[in-house]
C-alpha cells in the first residue's frame, strides 16, 4: 500500500517541471497571483498523449465539466476533472506559445515558451516527443462567439484559483507558467503557479 | 480489405466509402474534392514533403486565423505557423470542419491503410503514432452557448465541391467517410493559381 501524501511544488513563472503521477493520485494547479496561465500536457511512458482534439470529440464540449475527463490519442481517459474554483474559461484550442510565436510577434528569438518548457521537461524525464501536442490550458480566457470568432482575453483567474484532476491511469503530468508576456497588458507579468499532489485514491 | 485507389494513375479517381488516397500535391497545386451526393465525407491530412514532422494542425489555424470556421479566402496553416493550404472554393458554406474528430469506422484500418500507401510509395511520412490531426471536408460543428459541439448538417449536393491549394510541396491523404456514405471524387490540377502563392 502507498502511504498517503501530500506534495506542494511551486513553478516560478515561465518555468516548467514534469510530474509522475500514478493512477489515482489527485493533482492541482493553482493560480498562485491571478490571472496567470498554466499551460498542460500529459504523456504516458506508454507513449499515450493527451490529446486536445480527441477531449472536445469525447465530451461534445470546448473544456470538460467537471466529472468529465482529458483524453489521450488512444482514446483513453488520461485525467478527470475534480474540482475548478475558477471563474473560467480554459482553452483546448490553441496551441502552446512557441519561438515562431515570439519571434513573429517581434519578442526576439530566445524568449521562453510553453513550448520549449514541455520539451525541456521532459527531455529531464527522458522522453522525447516527435511533435508537440497543443495545450490543455488552464485559466485561459479564450471564448468562440456566434459567429465563430475565437477572442481571447486578459485572464480572469483570481489568486488561489485551482484546478484539480484525479489520474486515470500513469503519467507524466508536465505544466508550465506561460511565459506570454507579450499580449498582457502592463502591470500583469508572468507569475508563478503552485501544484498539489494528493496521493490519497492511489492509498 | 481496406484498398487503395491510387493507382492506376492518372487523376482523377473516385473514392468510395473508407476507401483511402495519398499522394504529393506540389507546390500551387490545386486539390478538388467533388462529393457524389449529401451525406459524403472524408478526412483530409497533410504535412510537407520536406519534413513530415510540419503537419496541417488545426490548433494553430484556430490561433493564426482567430476562428473556428474556415471559410473560402483562408489558409490553413502548419505546425510551424506557416500558410499551408489555400481554401479556393467551398460549395458547403464552412463545410471544412477542424473542430470534429475523424471518428469514422473503420478509421484505425484506413490508417494502417494510409500508412502502408506512403511507404510503399517511398513518400515521405510520419510515424503512425505521430499521424497528424484531420480537417474533415464536408462537415460542421456548431457551438453552443455553453460551450457544447454539435453536429450541424451540411446539406451536401451531388457535385458539391471544396478547392484547396497547396502553399508548399505537401503530402496529401484522404480517407472517405464512413462505411455507405457517397463516394468522392479527387483531383489533382497542376495548373499554377494566377494569383501569386
Amino acid at each position: 500500500m502507498i502511504e498517503r501524501s501530500k506534495e506542494t511544488i511551486r513553478i516560478p513563472a515561465r518555468e516548467g517541471v514534469a510530474l509522475d503521477l500514478r493512477k489515482g493520485y489527485r493533482v492541482s494547479v493553482v493560480d498562485l497571483a491571478g490571472h496567470q496561465g498554466a499551460d498542460c500536457v500529459a504523456v504516458t511512458l506508454g507513449g499515450a498523449v493527451s490529446c486536445t482534439r480527441t477531449t472536445r470529440a469525447r465530451n461534445r464540449r470546448l473544456f470538460p465539466k467537471i466529472g468529465q475527463a482529458i483524453y489521450a490519442d488512444d482514446h483513453e481517459a488520461m485525467l478527470t476533472l475534480m474540482e475548478d474554483t475558477s471563474p473560467g474559461p480554459h482553452g483546448l484550442l490553441v496551441p502552446p506559445c512557441d519561438p515562431t510565436m515570439y519571434r513573429l510577434r517581434g519578442a526576439g528569438c530566445a524568449h521562453p515558451s510553453c513550448h520549449d518548457n514541455f520539451h525541456h521537461a521532459l527531455a529531464r524525464k527522458g522522453i522525447q516527443l516527435g511533435r508537440t501536442p497543443p495545450s490543455i490550458c488552464l485559466f485561459q480566457n479564450i471564448v468562440v462567439d456566434e459567429i465563430g470568432a475565437i477572442v481571447i482575453g486578459v485572464n480572469t483567474s483570481k489568486a488561489g484559483d485551482r484546478l484539480t484532476f484525479r489520474a486515470e491511469r500513469d503519467l507524466v503530468f508536465v505544466v508550465s507558467a506561460c511565459p506570454n508576456d507579450v499580449f498582457k497588458r502592463p502591470p500583469l507579468q508572468p507569475t508563478d503557479l503552485e501544484i498539489a499532489i494528493d496521493t490519497a485514491e492511489a492509498a | 480489405m481496406m484498398l487503395s485507389v491510387r493507382y492506376p494513375r492518372p487523376l482523377p479517381c473516385t473514392l468510395s466509402a473508407s476507401q483511402i488516397w495519398l499522394d504529393v500535391v506540389p507546390a500551387g497545386s490545386r486539390l478538388d474534392l467533388t462529393a457524389h451526393g449529401p451525406g459524403a465525407g472524408a478526412a483530409i491530412f497533410s504535412w510537407s514533403l520536406a519534413d513530415p514532422y510540419e503537419q496541417l494542425s488545426d490548433a494553430y489555424t484556430f490561433m493564426e486565423l482567430r476562428r473556428v470556421r474556415p471559410a473560402v479566402g483562408d489558409q490553413l496553416y502548419s505546425t510551424l505557423r506557416r500558410p499551408m493550404i489555400l481554401v479556393e472554393r467551398d460549395d458547403t458554406d464552412h463545410g471544412i470542419d477542424l473542430l470534429r474528430h475523424d471518428y469514422w469506422w473503420p478509421r484505425e484500418k484506413c490508417l494502417d491503410a494510409l500508412v502502408e500507401e506512403a511507404r510503399t510509395n517511398a513518400i515521405p511520412a510520419p510515424f503512425r503514432r505521430d499521424w497528424p490531426y484531420a480537417a474533415n471536408i464536408f462537415a460542421r460543428t456548431r457551438i453552443s452557448e455553453n460551450g457544447d459541439l454539435i453536429d450541424d448538417p451540411v446539406a451536401t449536393k451531388e457535385g458539391a465541391r471544396i478547392e484547396l491549394r497547396a502553399k508548399f510541396d505537401v503530402v496529401v491523404a484522404v480517407m472517405a467517410a464512413g462505411t455507405v456514405s457517397p463516394a468522392i471524387d479527387i483531383l489533382v490540377d497542376p495548373t499554377p493559381s494566377p494569383d501569386p502563392l
